[in-house]
Order: structure tokens, then sequence, then C-alpha cells
């Protein structure tokens, strides 16, 4: 198990575009993945998980990841993550 | 089998029949019959045809150039490929429910969280994931979900009721033809159809028995639907539209000439269009200008209302084209069959008689002050004129005329160019108008008689309403005598008359019209090449004396007859 935190920044947050494009890359990835949020736990692999997780702009969030590829996908994401401008 | 209905856009063809059918009401609550791992392989099915879809569109739209659309699609893929989606219909499905009830309860359950967001992106894309879940829904079902964008081959639409939004989306190339099992002559829907060029039935009884994928013969001259044909049957309706396309080129040299009558009268003949794309058949067709620029379409499907600046680029297009003939452009006619989403207008009772068309913008400004702008805009690349539809008393005319004068008091105020010589015109189309026909041209340049609402206002006869559809009939000496006496008001005006409804591209109304002094016809691009030649066979003094003993007559039939009779040896 693999987990590495990162704060969201751009202006909209997880929502819409940003998520949808986050779903596409971790479907990528064959380890198991989560979206820890204080008590919310979402499956970043699901848009519906995502955006009812509430990921807005200032949260900061823990990604974690079980599986061959864990360290691969929890930075890609959190690089996502903390790249996006929109 | 043969069916019969009522043509109402002409031509012949012969291709595949695809059923259109409404998605039906899913019942949420309907149990599951068989086994749970037979449904989910319904499923399955279902979003496999239904992603791949979906990948096709993605593909156009990047081709394309259209992101809008892209990011819509990608964001639909997604959310029908979600696995948490996917999990709990299967587990809806385990419970006991049917497929698409399993799936219509996951769709609402996830469109209520994304709602519950709060996010107004998020909220309009709820609409695009219902969409999605009602072609799911289809797909387990085994129906065709309605979407004509695309086709991968040519059809004709057979339905009960095919919706105009539906098929003003559709695909041009592919549908080529129409046949409806209701509506009626004059429907939003066989407007469309004619506009867009598509030979249409409607009421048509016998299309129910039509096979979804069989090959059928549609005779949009005559009526008739031929299905379930032998491989000689076949045969002699491809020999038989063969035929009617070489008759068809038969007209082609109407192209080049002006439009004129056999005694040498020069008579104009004008387009209606519904948008930019029947711009190169008005040319081809060799039309005198726009003489209908249905608006309305601009407005339709669609969750907003278009910009000022939006519109402006479209009239500009067009007004760009035909220079230096002149395109009419009238005001948004919403409201009746029309319906446009943005506004969110309620169901009414009367809807013809109702909130619709210049009452709405009296009562909401903004739309018809922005829609003045930018026709008022696009004027100075075009001979424009502005009409307004659906007047049915002095005070709306005011009223109407009010708004264009404040916006053209902006416009010279900002320093905005704008052509200061638009003429100003008004539908006819409200019995209490044509009555008062004098009073009214005083204050407009030009009057364009609407025959359709006109008929059904004078005879009582709701349009759509299939039972009583035989007694709309424009026939009537009553609304021969009002369009007579309004194209008289504008003579004595000095102004000129038009007509832009389905009778005047009416073999046997075009003599009358001719006769009571119609000197402007505007019809759909298709019919112009034909109207020509009609034209060219009708002699003015013969058709005077003709409009004239019709204007006697006591009843439609009575016209009619004298009509077929008079016109054997002409037409």
């Amino acid at each position: 198990m693999y987990k590495r935190e990162v704060t969201i920044t751009n202006p909209t947050g997880l929502h819409a575009r940003p998520a949808t494009l986050l779903v596409k890359m971790a479907e990528k990835y064959k380890s198991e993945l989560k979206i820890i949020n204080g008590g919310i736990i979402a499956n970043p692999k699901s848009i519906f998980n995502v955006l009812a997780a509430g990921l807005g702009p200032g949260i900061t969030i823990t990604v974690e990841a079980e599986g061959e590829d864990e360290k691969d996908a929890v930075d890609g994401l959190c690089e996502f993550i903390a790249s996006l401008e929109e | 089998m043969i069916g019969k209905g009522l043509p109402v856009s002409r031509g012949k063809t012969v291709s595949k029949a695809m059923i259109v059918k409404k998605p039906p009401q899913t019942d949420r609550n309907k149990r599951l019959e068989g086994e749970a791992s037979d449904a989910i392989k319904k499923v399955d099915l279902a979003m496999e045809n239904i992603i791949q879809e979906m990948q096709e569109k993605e593909l156009r739209y990047q081709n394309g150039d259209e992101t809008m659309k892209l990011e819509i699609v990608q964001m639909q893929k997604t959310m029908v490929s979600d696995q948490v989606f996917y999990d709990k219909i299967c587990r809806v499905i385990h419970q006991g429910y049917s497929p698409e009830a399993a799936v219509y309860r996951c769709v609402e359950e996830q469109c209520e969280m994304l709602l519950a967001i709060g996010d107004e992106y998020l909220a309009e894309r709820v609409e695009d994931f219902r969409d999605v879940g009602d072609r799911l829904i289809c797909g387990i079902l085994g129906i065709h979900y309605p979407d004509l964008s695309k086709l991968s081959e040519e059809v004709i639409l057979v339905g009960e009721n095919i919706p105009p939004s539906l098929l003003a989306d559709g695909d041009r190339d592919k549908i080529k033809g129409l046949v409806m099992i209701q509506g009626s002559k004059t429907a939003h829907v066989c407007i469309l159809a004619a506009n867009m060029g598509i030979p249409a039935v409607v009421g048509c009884q016998e299309a129910a028995g039509v096979k979804d994928g069989e090959m059928m013969f549609l005779d949009a001259a005559s009526g008739e639907i031929v299905f379930q044909m032998s491989e000689e049957m076949l045969i002699d309706a491809q020999e038989n539209v063969k035929e009617y396309q070489k008759k068809l080129s038969a007209l082609k040299p109407y192209g080049n000439k002006k439009a004129v009558t056999k005694d040498g009268t020069r008579i104009m003949l004008l387009a209606n269009i519904m948008d930019a794309g029947v711009m190169d058949q008005v040319a081809e067709s060799g039309m005198d200008g726009i003489g209908l620029f249905r608006t309305e379409f601009l407005y339709m499907n669609r969750k907003k209302l278009p910009t000022e600046m939006e519109q402006y680029s479209i009239y500009k297009s067009v007004g760009k084209r035909i220079y230096p003939s002149p395109v009419t452009v009238r005001t948004i006619d919403i409201g009746g069959d029309k319906e446009v989403e943005a506004l969110h207008l309620s169901k009414e009772e009367n809807p013809f008689l109702g909130y619709r068309a210049i009452r709405i913008c009296l009562d909401q400004k903004e739309i018809l002050e922005e829609q003045c702008r930018a026709i008022l805009r696009a004027s100075v690349h075009g001979k424009f004129q502005i009409m307004f539809p659906m007047i049915s008393s002095m005070e709306e005319l005011d009223g109407a005329l009010a708004i264009l004068e404040k916006v053209k008091k902006e416009f010279t105020r900002d320093g905005i160019s704008y052509d200061t010589g638009i003429l100003t015109g008004m539908m006819v189309e409200v019995p209490s108008v044509a009555i008062m026909a004098r009073e009214f041209i005083k204050k407009v340049d030009f009057f364009s008689i609407g025959s359709n609402d006109l008929t059904q206002y004078t005879l009582a006869v709701d349009r759509q309403n299939e039972k009583i559809s035989h007694l709309y009939d424009y026939f009537h000496p009553s609304v021969l005598r009002l369009i007579a006496g309004t194209i008289r008001a504008c003579q004595e005006a000095q102004k000129p008359c038009s007509l832009c409804g389905e009778m005047a591209a009416d073999d046997l109304a075009i003599p009358i019209l001719l006769g009571l002094g119609l000197r402007k016809f505007s019809v759909n691009p298709s019919s112009a090449l034909m109207v020509k030649h009609l034209l060219s066979m009708c002699d003015l003094a013969q058709m005077e004396k003709l409009a004239e003993n019709a204007l006697k007559a006591d009843s439609a039939a009575s016209v009619r007859r004298m009509l077929k009779e008079a016109l054997k040896e002409h037409v």
C-alpha cells in the first residue's frame, strides 16, 4: 500500500471536466485506488464517486493505492491534481 | 401492403424503413422476469453498443472541431461506463427489478446526487445523463433510440408522431422520407420536412404495419406508401422513382428562368427558409429572395436563448448570400406547437389561442429587443426586411413597432450602423387583421399572408387535430374572401403583399391567388421549380375570372369542383 497527500488548488476543484479527466487517468492503473477526504472515501475510477466526494478547491486529500502499480498510480494522480489550473 | 395518407412534402423514394419510437415511459417498479444473469447480459450488450456509438461520436467531433459537443459526449461516456453505476444496476437487478427499471432507478439516483452538488454545469449534465439512461433503456428493450443526427444508411423515418426537434437535428443527407401515423398537413414537423426537401406523408394509419429495416416505397406525390414488397414490386417502385426523377430534371431549366405567367406578367417567387442550410437550393432554383425566414428554429433544441451576436452571424450570412435580393426575417413565432425549452413555457389548454409569438415577445420584451438588435446589426450586410407574426390587434402592432424604434434609437445613440431604410411588415394570419387590413397597412410597409393560421383561425379548426382535418380547407370562400380583401388593401395602399403558407405551392390554389391579384409567392425552395412551371401555364385574365367566381361560391367543395373543371385544359 502506498499513499500521498495533495492539495486541490485549481479554482473549480475536482468538478465536471477535471473530474472526467481524473477518472480517465485513474482507469489506466490496475491498482485498487482511493481518494480520502476526511470521512469520505471515493473511488477515483468512478465519476459519480469523485463528483459526490465534494472535492472543492483548497481541500487536502489523501490518494491511496494498493496493487502492482500503486506508486505510479498515486504519484500520477497527485501530480495531475496539483497541476490543474482551470 | 399499401397505405394512404396526406402528402405534405413532395417527392418519391425507395429506402429502408426506420421506425422511430419515443422512448416509452419506464415503470420503475417493473419486476424481473427470468434470470438475473440474462438481464445483466442485456444491460452489458446495451452498454457496449452505446459506448461504441459514443466513441464514434467522439471521433466525429474531434475531426469536426466541435469542442462543446466533444466535452459532453466524453462526460457521457465516462458516466455510462462508470463501475459504481454498473455495480448498482446489477445489485438492483438482483433485488428483483427488470433491467430497464434497474437502469431507470440508478440513473435517477445519480441524477439526484449530481443535482444536490448545486453546480450549474453539473446540473446541465444531468439532462445529458438522463439522455444516456433513455438510450440504455431503449437498447435493453430493443427499440431504436431516436437519434437522427448520424445515420449510417439512407432511411425513411416511420413513426406515430415524430417531434420536430428530432427532425431538426437530423442528418439531411440520409433521411430520404418521413411517414407519420398521426399528424396533419400543417403540423410543424411537416413544414420542417418540406423545408428540408424530405418527401413526407402524414396521417397514414397503415404505416403502423411497417417493419423496421424493410424496404418501402414512399410516394409523397399521391400520398401512398407501399411496404412488405415482393421483389417485383420493389423493382416497379424503383422504376417509378426513376421516372419521377426524370420529370424533376425536366423542370431544371426553370432554375435559370424568372417566374412569369403565360401572358408574361412577372411574379416574385420567394423562399421560405429556417436556416442557412438551404441557401444553395434557393440559388439553384433562381428565386427572388427570402420571403419568410422562420427564426424560431434558432431558438429550439437548446437550453439558452441564442445571443444577439449568434443570431447576427446567421442573419448576416443569409443576407450576404442572397444580396441584392431581400431577406424577410420574421421575428420568433413560438408557442402553439413549437416548444422552446429555453423559455420554460407552461402547457396550455389552447396553445394556438394562447401565449404565442408576438404575445410572448410583448410580455418578455427583452427577447424581441435582442432579436431586433441582431437583425438591425445584420441589416448593413444585405437587404433586410423585418416582419412581426401573429398580430391580432393594433396595440400589438404598435407595441412591436415601438420596440423596434427603441432599438433603432439605441443604435443611433451608440453609433452602431444599420440600414435606416429597413422595411417593416407584418403577417396577416388572424381574421381580425385581415378584416381590418386597410387600417393595418397604414402602419407597415408590407403584408405577408400566413394562410395556414388564417385558415385555422377563420374556420375554427385546430390544424393538429386529425379528427377534424377534413374541415381545414383554405378553399373555403370565407378564407378566400379574407385573402382577397387583404390583397386589395395592399393594392390600394400601393404596398406589396405576399403569401407564405402551404397554399402558395398548391397547384389548385396558385391560379386563384394569381386571379386575386397576388404577385408575390413565398414557397419552400424544393417547390420553386414546380411553381414556376405552373405559373407559366396560367393566363392572368382567365385566372381573374376564375377567382371572381370562386369568391361567390358557397362552399369549399364547390370552389374545388369549379377549379378542377376550369383548370382541366390549362394545368
